[in-house]
């Protein structure tokens, strides 16, 4: 399904949406930065780089009750689940977190499934947008990911100029468009166009270009290697690289009481980067280090998830070399493994 | 005259050099605008430390006990040299009078500085992208997407704390080699106008701090990258945050934003005494959270209530954790 989308009509359409769902589009925040934020209509920003935080604190949040708990006075004890089942609608997704998304959802339904993210994913219509300037640290081509891409897009659109062109890629993005078919306009012959444009200005303005996918199944061999003390030495330990991957999907559970008689069993986002994350106990801690630390980090994204899902967890949005307060880069990182492993191959 | 600098800090590396020693300093990265800490394990990595207007990073925070363990290599047996902004050296001298590290370990050396350049300024300016950033006279000649160039005034770049001028007093110290024109810099400090306006004024009642408090800090997501970057927060891993020894939670995480106030409170009071301004902690927020604004607030009054300023000298004790025989204790 194809359609156009005059730009004057968007604020229109994030109108009609908003009556039965929460839009969340990228807008700037009075810090300047451009942030994923529920939208009234006109403040949306569907241009320029991409935002420096990613829509993952929609689907998977920063905490979250799994379930609330009361104990009565009779001592009875009544659990309530308390994941909420409202709709809501992301626009403005780039392709680099709409393959994030892609991947959440994989990762959380697998041997077990976390039915609190799937419903909340299942509850969301996802926009995609085409992306047209890349940030300075992008490096979505190195992954062998494009700026176009559509999947894990329900619709997807791209800036045309004067007019958004809009594609229906999944049944739920195709209903959302037929009901709303007054807003859209049918689409010219060669509309379609507009997308090997951008991926060719976009791609040419990316700055940081390594294989990784040559390296797929080999990052492992780089484990023992002596590449990692050069990072962990100056990495202060801070997760500020991992909260804001769009990818990074490890969460911590507690419980905690609200009063007297009630309470909850949460959840929040935790970090390998944290000594006490893998930190057991009897006090033993398999990744005592910064280092092992680190390298946990690069493997996973790069290793551990190419065995267990074949698939990079990294889509090359470049936001932990941008985040991180000691100038750490992943790009610097992967091209260090691939002198590792070309070494080894000689 | 930076580049002229570089050389000096090199040079008066290699004439101090001992074997066995060791030095915290800065090199480049390949992110246009970014330098990132270096460590110099042995004499011949000297010549790749870089000094310019983009270092940032305070290195101070590589002295607190737990960075220095794991840094320091196995052989270490003689000095270990950093090199420092005099921001940066305030924040060692606080790390002396709070104990923190020995003198007799640390050799430091304090730099000439002309003002440093926060990245994340630039790239905000340059809307997210810059490929390439020349550095000419008082102007950054930045490229952008396409190739357009432009013209950026250094001045509007620079970190808070540099247009501040309030950190830029060298330490009263008599141990510190200083690599450049010491009283060209003093001339230089002299003349910058401490204009900025505070985000949190003296004026403002406690339900207007409050709400201000409310609106800058409910965004937080509990990275810890302020408490991590922080050279006057060293309690590593006895921090009240996580006890990795015991695994307790002090503070829980549920309701993020009513927490994290809570949280933010708890650095503001343990932190307060010995913070100097660095910045470090603002810089390093990924959610651009001004928080130095809110320590400075405090820096305020401890100097009415105490006549006393974090990271002026070597061995003033800090005044929330000191008393003097006589003192009136309320
Ligand atoms: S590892 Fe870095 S580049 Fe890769 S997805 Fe995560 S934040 Fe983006
Ligand atoms: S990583 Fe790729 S898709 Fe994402 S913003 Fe950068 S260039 Fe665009
Ligand atoms: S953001 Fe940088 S310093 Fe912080 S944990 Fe990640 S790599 Fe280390
Ligand atoms: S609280 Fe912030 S400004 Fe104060 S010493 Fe720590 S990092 Fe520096
Ligand atoms: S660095 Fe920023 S986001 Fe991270 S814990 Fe500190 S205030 Fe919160």
């Amino acid at each position: 399904m194809r359609k156009r989308l005059q730009k004057q009509k968007l604020s229109s359409l994030i109108k009609k949406l908003k009556e039965d769902a929460t839009v969340i589009a990228p807008v700037m925040t009075d810090k300047n930065e451009v942030d994923f934020l529920p939208v009234n209509s006109e403040e949306v920003i569907l241009s320029g780089a991409r935002s420096l935080y990613s829509p993952k604190k929609y689907i998977f949040k920063q905490s979250e009750s799994m379930y609330d708990y009361t104990i009565q006075d009779s001592g009875k004890v009544t659990v309530k689940e308390s994941c909420e089942n409202e709709k809501q609608i992301i626009m403005g997704i780039r392709p680099c977190d709409l393959h994030a998304i892609e991947y959440m959802k994989e990762f959380y339904s697998g041997k077990y499934k976390d039915s609190y993210i799937l419903r909340r994913l299942e509850n969301s219509v996802l926009i995609g947008l085409a992306c047209t300037e890349p940030s300075t640290n992008c490096f979505c081509t190195s992954l062998g990911n494009s700026p176009v891409d559509t999947d894990g897009s329900d619709i997807m659109m791209a800036d045309a100029g004067s007019f958004y062109f809009v594609k229906g890629i999944t049944e739920k993005g195709k209903k959302l468009i037929e009901n709303n078919k007054d807003i859209f306009e049918d689409s010219q012959e060669d509309d379609e166009r507009v997308l090997s444009d951008i991926k060719e200005s976009c791609e040419k303005a990316i700055l940081e270009k390594i294989d990784v996918t040559a390296l797929k199944n080999k990052v492992g061999s780089a484990y023992n290697s002596d590449i990692w003390k050069k990072y962990s030495d100056i990495c202060v330990n801070c997760g500020a690289c991992t909260f804001n991957c769009p990818t990074c999907t490890c969460f911590d559970v507690a419980d905690t009481s609200r009063s007297k008689n009630e309470g909850c069993h949460y959840r929040t986002w935790d970090t390998c980067q944290n000594f006490a994350f893998t930190l057991h106990a009897s006090g033993h801690n398999p990744r005592s280090t910064s280092e092992e630390r680190l390298r946990q980090r690069v493997m996973h994204k790069y290793q551990y998830t190419v065995d267990q899902m074949d698939q990079f967890s990294c889509t090359g949005c470049g936001r932990c070399t941008q985040v991180c307060p000691v100038g750490i880069s992943m790009i610097a990182i992967l091209k260090d493994i691939k002198e590792v492993v070309d070494n080894g191959e000689e | 005259m930076k580049k002229q600098i570089e050389k000096n800090i090199k040079s008066l590396l290699h004439s101090i050099w001992k074997s066995g020693d060791m030095a915290i300093s800065w090199t480049k990265t390949s992110i246009p605008g970014k330098r990132t800490p270096f460590f110099i394990k042995n004499k011949n990595q000297i010549d790749q430390l870089v000094f310019d207007t983009f270092c940032a990073v305070s290195l101070a925070t590589y002295l607190t006990e737990f960075n220095r363990k794991e840094i320091l290599p196995e052989d270490f047996k003689g000095k270990l040299h950093i090199t420092c902004k005099p921001c940066d050296a305030r924040s060692v001298m606080q790390l002396f009078s709070d104990m923190q590290v020995s003198e007799e370990l640390v050799n430091l050396i304090v730099i000439q500085c002309d003002g440093i350049a926060d990245e994340s300024k630039l790239t905000k300016i340059m809307s997210g992208y810059v490929s390439n950033i020349e550095e000419e006279n008082d102007r950054f000649i930045c490229k952008g997407i396409g190739g357009t160039e432009k013209s950026v005034p250094i001045r509007d770049c620079w970190l808070d704390k540099c247009s501040d001028g309030k950190n830029c007093d060298l330490p009263y110290y008599y141990g510190y080699y200083f690599v450049g024109n010491e009283t060209e810099y003093r001339k230089r400090i002299s003349n910058l106008l401490h204009t900025k306006t505070d985000l949190v004024q003296d004026t403002m009642s406690p339900k207007e701090l409050k709400k201000l408090v409310n609106k800058e800090l409910s965004s937080c997501i509990r990275c810890n990258a302020c408490r991590n970057v922080c050279p006057a927060c060293f309690c590593s891993d006895r921090c009240v945050f996580e006890q990795p020894k015991v695994n307790v939670k002090y503070l829980d995480s549920e309701d993020a934003s009513k927490n994290n106030i809570l949280y933010h409170m708890i650095r503001f009071n343990h932190v307060a005494p010995n913070c100097t301004g660095c910045g470090e902690c603002e810089r390093a927020c990924p959610m651009s959270i001004p928080l130095s604004m809110f320590y400075k607030y405090f820096n305020r009054l401890m100097w009415e209530e105490f006549e006393y300023k974090p990271g002026k000298t070597n061995s003033e004790r800090q005044k929330l954790l000191s008393y003097h025989l006589g003192e009136d204790l309320v």
